[in-house]
């Protein structure tokens, strides 16, 4: 079928001196809102006055556009697969879902510190937002004194995601005092002595944005136009992409109020948020090192001038460091949680980067060094270390005077006092207020290696520890000891366009063995060794897996899925699939660009796989010691063949080969010289590794087997876990194993976005709250694991807000026809066009005088940029008694009219202009603690109200 | 001045087309009113075998500006105005093979012949290659990168990013350089930077927007909008202003107003 077309244009160039009016776009007249259409049309007359009504009727005038129907619980049984759906109730956060409050503060990779300035910019800016903006509120100002030591003092803010849309910021205030004194030079190489003291205080505290809305309204007025930057802050949200976080700049003083809020006395606790953490640390290093380093000159530009391109620079250090830190965490409103950790450590590190930290715009603005742009296309980093730490954790009732004083002493670092009063309450049952939780002593061989590549546009990193500890615990009732054998992994990729994506993988086995001090008459000294507990289950074994992407595309949720099958070996029946690209977006660009032609039509991008929105996967697995045993207790042949199947290799027959044959194993292996390199850039190829790989885990397995002391144990199980693949090792330590008796979980949480269609967002979003589970529970919380649990509520991904959270059951739009004339105080209100009414059902109020309401209305407009934000505000509503169900309320809000309370001359115009609209809505019975967010997406058309 | 623009393009059967397009320009002077010159040009007349929608092997040739960059244009090209250097590829004979995989990636290479008898052979060659790859990010990237030479010693080379997100809002970036006989003589160095900028159809109607900043010789901005009548017939206005950085130091406002049919 041929087609003709033919295009004339036509056009007249001018130039003027003043700029001639132009004609905007024909505006829309405004019209009343339709007439009502549909089924069962009600008419309602406001008897109020307000338009902020509770105890409301059914009001349709036009059919109305609902929010995403509350999801149902389901349960049924699928071979060995149970499935649930939840109903939008919290669930517990998973423990390896977010970092640690101990991991944000001092990653124990970098905590030794190098003499390189690399690593704290390469480390410190992501992204380009991280660069221009999030940078300004990291402000670390030195002060020399000599030309070694100097003074830094440092204010800094780090903001985490945490679930359910809220951010957990940590604010940090901290002195460093600092040496560094190259002390000699060998054959041109640096001999170099630093030493490092820290002081430092935190405050780590959730925010959200109706929070932050409902703030600025009780703030003075001088307070909130300092939180906002006057008024810089509401423009940045304004035009900059979605991606930009208000939370990373908002109340920059609130990091120098840091010291000055810490609890030392029971008022400033409790003036401290609920569920928020304050913690202050003493720490101090010495370290020791040399560097080799060269600049690498690359071509010359007239932007540059002369300057090495890049810098290639190999520190290496031994180090000697300390740290005191009490953290503490407000529970609830009369009970405060003290944690303290004393922590030592001694190790060497090594480090490899490539690359330089270069600074654009510099000398642009005085006092401004530039903005920073890190290239660094190879940095490595490997430590070795042993950490003393110990650590206690109590609880205090301040309702009790004894506790005062107990919490007093604590915060000040003298735990004697607690110790006293807690066995007062032990032995004499006296109410003291004061429970001890756990003393913990440990002592852990570590070894962290780091690999990346950073080119400022792009970057990705993992980052991996593994390690063997020693562990007493004391709790109420005794005392205890766990051998630990652990593997951390934490993949992060990101990119300008995309954001971050991250997977992070832990292996954790626990032994749970006696102590035994024996006195060796041969040596004349006290030995100590371990035993196995006789009764239980002696090991216990963990694996978990947390995925979490914030832009995901249907290829990736595929991939993502997959990957969370895999590592728990369970079937996810029952998710929705998802074409990789919409098929209505393909035969539409098939039509438009059948009549280009290679020269023109370069704007014509081919239709990409669907953008879904952001998604969490989260997988956890428990094996036994028998499980491991039994795994371990096969013959050779079948460990390997299992471990191949996992490991990709597709030939059994080499798999075979390769179990029988050393010569063989080292003619496959060979591909070692190329990968290894590879991974100063932190790529894997896994067809080169997985002999190596096989061969360590089927070696650890068979160690484990043989012995039986559980120091061995342990140092097997390390040597299992430290590999460079730890989800095909689980995957193939699974496929040996009888699944019906291993307890296994997938869990999915998801947040549609984009502009896919609405019938894939709506099916992404069902997918959140997706529970899978296998026939065989989980085990009852072991007393290793309560302690584990405390430890996490000091956890930053674990903050929630304290009491009751308001649920948001239904939430419904729809356009309300103006009132009768006669009836309304404002003859001209008829004439304001479209009329939209928001219907809101929440339960869960508790008994609280009145509910605040956080609305926000964004609009995408003709300017396609950013966000365009309508409405944002805090609204209360009184609410009566006797007139709703118990704990439940529904209430009317006008968004437009004459009686909206959010009603101005930029709503009224983005209505009656039309396009789509973005509503979200909150509600809080306490002013702290508030409902999770509803959303709901709709477009106005010629006047009518339509769904998206 | 006033230009009047035409663009045809014919198929034959979905594989074999033709396109082609030309305009025509008359200069009046402000002063005087007086007609200054006039001009009609053609500016492509192409046959192409394969199908931009069907067909992964494409074959084009004819005559025409051998494409090789992003060339987003939010407002006609002003190149003849104000002496701009003009960054497209000079206009030769020439025959494109296009590698399109219908799903991410399009190859462009090009070989043409500088149609003027006068120049020798081997300065009369010309080579020029393109590739687009498109990611899902953002909804919908395109990063163009692309270069040509010729044997009188010009060379381009440039690099464009363009985002089409999921309401039809398109936002391009594009970095080109151009050196003529000495690569590294400043004189020779030409640079543009562009942003542009062009709304969603809402109403009707389209915002556009785009800023020119030519190294040391011009910065452009033009604002304007474009409305459709219908499928078949629009109009355009961008009003705009440009500011000379050479010697002349010279700066303007400027209008453009246009009318277009579609057949």
């Amino acid at each position: 079928m041929s087609g003709n077309h033919f295009f004339l244009c036509l056009f007249g160039l001018l130039t003027l001196a003043p700029a001639s009016s132009v004609s905007p776009p024909p505006k829309k007249t405004t019209q009343e809102a339709s007439p009502k259409s549909g089924k069962s049309a009600q008419k309602t007359k406001s008897k109020h006055k307000s338009s902020l009504k509770i105890n409301s009727r059914d009001v349709h005038s036009q059919k109305p556009v609902e929010a995403s129907p509350d999801r149902q619980r389901q349960k049924y049984s699928a071979g060995s697969t149970l499935i649930e759906v939840t109903d939008g109730v919290d669930k517990p956060a998973s423990e390896e879902s977010s970092p640690s409050v101990n991991r944000l503060l001092s990653n124990p990779i970098f905590a030794s510190g190098l003499s390189t300035g690399a690593d704290a910019i390469n480390r410190s800016i992501d992204s380009l937002m991280s660069s221009l903006f999030y940078s300004l509120l990291d402000n670390n100002l030195p002060f020399p004194l000599t030309s070694s030591a100097g003074i830094t003092l440092g204010l800094t803010r780090d903001v985490y995601s945490a679930r359910n849309g809220a951010y957990v910021v940590v604010d940090k205030m901290g002195i460093s005092p600092g040496y560094g004194r190259e002390l000699a030079r060998f054959n041109g190489i640096p001999i170099v002595l630093g030493a490092k003291q820290s002081t430092e205080v935190l405050d780590i505290y959730l925010r959200t944005d109706p929070l932050r809305v409902s703030e600025n309204k009780t703030l003075p007025i001088w307070r909130a136009s300092l939180n906002n930057w006057f008024g810089i802050l509401p423009l940045l949200e304004l035009i900059l992409p979605p991606s930009f976080n208000v939370n990373e700049m908002y109340d920059p003083f609130h990091r120098v109020e840091v010291p000055f809020t810490f609890p030392l006395s029971i008022e400033t606790a409790s003036s401290m948020d609920l569920g928020s953490i304050k913690s202050y640390s003493i720490s101090g290093g010495i370290n020791l090192g040399v560097e080799l380093g060269v600049g690498i000159h690359g071509f010359k530009d007239q932007v540059t001038s002369g300057a090495s391109a890049l810098n290639l620079s190999l520190p290496f250090s031994v180090f000697r460091s300390g740290s005191y830190r009490i953290n503490v965490l407000r529970k609830d409103s009369n009970t405060m949680w003290v944690s303290f950790v004393d922590e030592s450590r001694l190790g060497e590190k090594m480090a490899l980067t490539l690359g330089k930290a270069y600074y654009l715009l510099a000398k642009t603005i005085p006092y401004w060094k530039g903005l920073g742009a890190p290239v660094f296309p190879v940095d490595f980093a490997l430590e070795e270390a042993v950490a003393d730490a110990f650590g206690q954790v109590y609880s205090y009732d301040l309702r009790e005077a004894e506790a005062k004083t107990a919490f007093v002493e604590a915060v000040h670092g003298n735990f004697a006092p607690s110790e006293i009063s807690w066995l007062r309450a032990k032995e004499d049952k006296l109410a003291t207020g004061v429970s001890f939780f756990f003393t913990k002593k440990e002592r852990r061989f570590q070894t962290g290696i780091t690999t990346g590549s950073n080119v400022y546009l792009t970057n990705r990193h993992t980052a991996r520890t593994h390690s063997d500890a020693a562990i007493e615990i004391t709790d109420p009732n005794g005392r205890f000891h766990i051998l630990e054998a652990v593997q951390d992994d934490r993949q992060t990729k990101w990119d300008i366009l995309t954001g971050a994506s991250e997977a992070s993988t832990s292996l954790r086995a626990s032994l749970f063995v006696r102590k035994v001090i024996e006195n060796d008459k041969t040596k004349d000294a006290m030995e100590t060794r371990y035993e196995f507990i006789a009764e239980g289950n002696p090991i216990d074994i963990a694996f978990t897996l947390a995925l979490t992407d914030k832009y995901i595309e249907v290829e990736n949720l595929n991939d993502y899925l997959e990957t969370l099958s895999r590592f728990t070996q369970l079937k996810l029946d029952g998710i929705p699939e998802f074409p990789i690209r919409e098929a209505r977006l393909l035969s539409k660009r098939r039509k438009i660009v059948y009549f280009d032609n290679d020269q023109s039509g370069s704007h014509r991008l081919h239709v990409t796989p669907t953008h879904l929105g952001k998604f969490e996967g989260y997988g956890n697995v428990r094996l036994t010691n028998a499980q491991i045993l039994a795994i371990a207790d096969l013959p050779r042949k079948e460990i390997w063949m299992g471990l191949c199947r996992a490991f990709r290799v597709t030939s059994a027959s080499n798999c075979l080969l390769w179990e029988k044959s050393l010569f063989w194993r080292n003619v496959y292996r060979s591909g070692f010289f190329v990968s290894q390199p590879l991974r100063l850039i932190d790529y894997r190829w896994l067809e080169a590794d997985s002999v190596g790989e096989i061969e360590a885990a089927v070696a650890a397995l068979k160690m484990f087997s043989k012995e039986k002391v559980p120091e061995a144990k342990q140092s097997a199980l390390r040597q299992l876990f430290a590999t460079e693949y730890p989800l095909e090792l689980v995957e193939g330590l699974l496929r040996l194993t009888d699944l019906h008796e291993v307890p296994r979980s997938v869990e999915l949480e998801t947040q549609p976005k984009g502009h896919a269609a609405e019938e894939i967002k709506t099916r992404f979003r069902k997918m959140g709250g997706m529970h899978f589970t296998s026939e065989k529970e989980f085990p009852t919380p072991l007393r290793y694991d309560n302690s584990r649990e405390i430890s996490n509520q000091f956890e930053g991904a674990n903050l929630s807000f304290q009491g009751s959270k308001p649920i948001i059951k239904k939430l419904t739009l729809y356009s309300e026809e103006p009132l009768n004339s006669k009836s309304m105080k404002t003859p001209a209100a008829n004439t304001l066009g479209l009329q939209l009414m928001t219907r809101v059902s929440v339960a869960k109020v508790g008994t609280s005088k009145k509910i605040k309401v956080y609305v926000k209305l964004e609009q995408s407009g003709q300017i396609q940029l950013a966000k365009l934000k309508l409405i944002e505000d805090v609204v209360e509503i009184p609410m009566f008694e006797a007139l709703d169900t118990p704990d439940q309320v529904n209430f009317l809000l006008a968004l437009s009219g004459p009686n909206s309370p959010f009603t101005n001359i930029l709503t009224s115009e983005a209505f009656s202009f039309g396009g789509s609209f973005r509503l979200s809505m909150t509600v809080s019975s306490s002013d702290r603690t508030w409902s999770d967010e509803k959303v709901l997406e709709f477009k106005i058309e010629n006047d009518q109200l339509k769904p998206m | 001045m006033y230009r009047a623009q035409g663009n045809i393009s014919l198929f034959v059967t979905p594989w074999l087309s033709y396109s082609g397009a030309a305009h025509s320009s008359v200069f009046v002077s402000r002063e005087t009113k007086q007609t200054t010159s006039r001009e009609t040009l053609q500016d492509r007349s192409l046959i192409q075998i394969g199908n931009n929608a069907l067909s992964r092997h494409r074959v084009s040739f004819g005559r025409g500006y051998p494409a090789y960059r992003i060339n987003h244009q939010m407002r006609e090209n002003f190149g003849y105005i104000w002496n701009l250097n003009n960054f497209d590829a000079p206009m030769v004979n020439f025959a494109t093979y296009t590698y399109d995989n219908q799903l991410d990636l399009t190859v462009q290479a090009t070989y043409g012949i500088n149609p003027d008898r006068k120049i020798s052979i081997a300065r009369r060659a010309l080579g020029a290659g393109r590739i687009m790859y498109d990611l899902a990010a953002l909804e919908g990237t395109r990063i163009v990168v692309g270069g040509f030479g010729d044997g009188s010693l010009r060379r381009a080379a440039s690099f464009g990013m363009l985002n089409v997100n999921g309401v039809g809002a398109e936002t391009a970036f594009e970095f080109v350089r151009t050196f003529a006989t000495n690569p590294y003589d400043p004189k020779e160095f030409h640079q543009n930077i562009r942003l542009s900028y062009l709304g969603q159809l809402q109403d009707n109607s389209r915002y556009k927007f785009q800023y020119d900043d030519e190294f040391q010789f011009i910065r452009l901005v033009g604002f304007g909008a474009v409305y459709y009548f219908s499928n078949s017939a629009e109009t355009e206005f961008v009003l705009g202003y440009a500011k000379q950085e050479d010697v002349q130091k010279l700066s303007h406002f400027y209008g453009v107003l246009t009318a277009g049919v579609r057949l």
